[in-house]
């Protein structure tokens, strides 16, 4: 097993290069000079021409890839163009908060998503059914900043329940702040986690174990508890993990809806002012967080699945179970 | 005659699909006798696993729908039970071994914890370490060592998988064993060690069997009674002389026709030519006239009725109806 997760561990490295290769590459062949983005529209050519050089812009950009990457290996994420501060800083700064949201939003996505699922799947083609696929239809097509923006006009213009900017300090000020973007982010997760948990149900639910389970004469929770959604776990949990990934990652839209101080936000100010190596450290960082959540979910296979176990463990036949 | 353990009468399942209606089941009768086994030989499609899985109330619904009938049990109609009464007979007085070993097994759990499943749901006050103790005594019943009770199904053989599932439905001492084809999915060599282990151990807890085989050398090693289904109906019944020696229905006289012997020297083999009928459109008359050698007008327009033609053997034939023979 520890052999298994420093591999992938170290396959960490070339996927962490591709995306430092790609996002470096793509952000410095867009126009827009960053030493004027800095200096500002009245600075002269020669405040400019000495900026640039500050900031090895006038190195080929090949050179200053490699002198990135080198600083990068020796945890120098470099200083934000736009402040002058350590990226590293603002960016664990901002991830907390990031965070909180992913987690909320992932939360009511299971908390919607799994039940849904298999109910759907057990009252297959009832109206029950019907609805909840047209709803998680719904739910999947609907763009996330729509759906925040109709979240807040209800809640926080019209009826005034909750804010619809910001983050609350203190316990109660937080959950407040915190309902209306994580059901923004969780409805679209929570209606693939719905689709996924119903389909992976379906598969299980006529499969000869499951008659033999009622042939036993459990009761039909136990059945569908212990015998469908173990089985059915592994696609759900998969779905889960990625929407995790996204959602930490791809919450821009409803951070900038909600004005949420989060990782998301922060990449966009810094997209728009072209802060480059703000953008670049950002992106590394969800980078390394979106590869440990799918390095988890592989492993949590491995507590759901013995067959997946045995394979890790590579220990064949003598096997015997982990106490989970 | 010995004692009724579990009666069907008059038994009829539809599947109500997009396709039609496919009586799978129609109009069945059968009598089981306390200790005593039961074959219900028939092809593929012929209803026989619908009609086993009734008897436990196991058929998917929808598109399984009881259309009428009584499975009476100790006094009491299966079908009218609620979902209380029949898990109290599921696992308990009634078990199942399925078909397919490979497939039949939770293969998230150890096999440890499937037998106890069972005992523990028929009895729950037991505790963990008696439950323990009592799925490695039918582990080893059936010839596993008890130390293998925490392992999963995928590090057992098709064999061994087989024999976890004997042990699951025996586990509760059922006093009738559903075995569908339980040696189908199994090779030849195996298959004759897992009917005898099925067979010492029905013996040994007095258990009725109603065994389900298209394999005729299996019934006529393993039964006492036996039943030849087609196309939901039951052609012919009788005890093991009966229908093995004094054959009546064309049908049954064609499946015996189709084994090859080993005694003696033949070209080729006769086998019931055609196929069986389309479910969801089932011949006028005799199901079987299709295909039937001896098939008359009457066949393809009136629906025989199953008759005994002596000493409790029962044939559905024109055929065999008095001043005919």
């Amino acid at each position: 097993m520890w052999k298994y997760i420093v591999k992938r561990l170290l396959l960490m490295i070339p996927i962490l290069l591709g995306v430092t290769f790609i996002v470096f590459f793509i952000m410095n062949l867009t126009p827009g000079d960053p030493a004027a983005i800095i200096l500002g529209d009245q600075a002269s050519a020669e405040a400019l021409a000495a900026k640039r050089i500050e900031l090895g812009l006038d190195k080929p950009l090949i050179v200053r890839y490699f002198t990135y990457i080198w600083d990068m290996l020796h945890g120098d994420l470099g200083l934000s163009y736009k402040n002058q501060l350590s990226v590293w800083d603002q960016v664990i700064d901002k991830f907390p908060n990031t965070a909180i949201l992913a987690i909320a939003g992932i939360l009511v996505a299971l908390v919607i998503g799994i039940p849904v699922g298999i109910i759907s799947a057990k009252k297959q083609y009832t109206v029950l059914d019907n609805t909840s696929m047209i709803l998680s239809l719904v739910g999947v097509s609907m763009p996330n900043f729509w759906l925040g923006l109709l979240l807040s006009l209800l809640f926080a213009l019209k009826l005034g329940w909750l804010p619809s900017q910001g983050m609350g300090t203190g316990f109660v000020a937080l959950l407040r702040s915190l309902i209306l973007p994580a059901l923004t982010l969780g409805t679209g997760s929570a209606a693939t986690v719905v689709r996924m948990t119903r389909s992976s149900m379906l598969e299980v639910i006529r499969q000869d174990y499951i008659s033999t389970a009622r042939a036993k004469g459990i009761s039909e929770k136990q059945v569908t508890k212990r015998h469908m959604l173990k089985n059915a776990m592994i696609p759900i949990v998969t779905a889960v993990g990625l929407q995790f990934g996204q959602l930490l990652g791809g919450a821009m839209l409803t951070e900038t809806v909600f004005s949420w101080p989060g990782l998301g936000r922060l990449m966009v100010d810094s997209i728009n002012s072209k802060d480059i190596p703000m953008v670049m450290g950002a992106t590394i960082f969800l980078a390394i967080m979106f590869s440990l959540v799918n390095l988890i979910v592989d492993l949590v296979y491995s507590f759901i699945d013995p067959r997946i176990r045995s394979q890790y463990s590579k220990a064949g036949f003598k096997s015997r179970r982990i106490k989970v | 005659m010995a004692d009724t353990l579990l009666e069907i009468k008059n038994l009829k399942i539809n599947y109500e699909t997009d396709d039609g209606i496919v009586e799978a089941v129609n109009d069945v009768s059968l009598r089981l006798e306390v200790g005593k086994t039961l074959g219900l030989v028939g092809e593929t499609g012929a209803g026989k696993t619908t009609l086993a899985r009734s008897l436990m109330r196991l058929i998917p619904s929808p598109p399984g729908k009881i259309k009428s009938g009584e499975v009476l049990y100790g006094g009491k109609d299966i079908l009218k039970l609620n979902e209380h009464e029949i898990r109290q007979i599921r696992g308990k007085d009634i078990s199942m071994i399925f078909q397919d070993p490979m497939t039949s097994l939770n293969p998230v759990l150890t096999v440890g914890e499937q037998i106890e499943e069972v005992i523990q749901s028929h009895n729950p006050q037991m505790k963990k370490e008696e439950l323990h103790e009592s799925a490695g005594d039918m582990l080893e019943m059936v010839g596993i060592p008890r130390d293998r009770a925490g392992e999963f199904p995928h590090q057992f053989s098709g064999g061994m998988k087989q024999r976890v599932i004997i042990a699951i439905a025996l586990a509760c001492n059922p006093k009738l064993l559903i075995a569908d084809e339980p040696t189908t999915a199994l090779d030849v060599t195996i298959q004759a060690q897992v009917l005898d282990m099925i067979n010492e151990l029905k013996n040994k807890l007095h258990t009725s069997m109603l065994l389900i085989t298209h394999d005729l050398g299996v019934v006529a090693q393993n039964c006492d009674r036996v039943a030849i289904i087609y196309a939901g109906e039951i052609v012919e019944e009788g005890d093991l002389h009966q229908v093995f020696k004094k054959t009546a229905h064309p049908y049954t006289i064609g499946l015996l026709g189709s084994i090859p012997s080993l005694s003696e020297e033949v070209e080729r083999l006769n086998p019931v030519n055609g196929m069986m009928p389309d479910p969801t459109n089932l011949p006028k008359g005799c199901k079987f006239s299709p295909r039937c050698q001896y098939a008359t007008e009457r066949c393809k327009t009136e629906q025989p009725e199953i008759r005994d033609i002596g000493n409790g053997h029962l044939v559905r034939c024109f055929m065999k109806e008095k001043g005919n023979e």
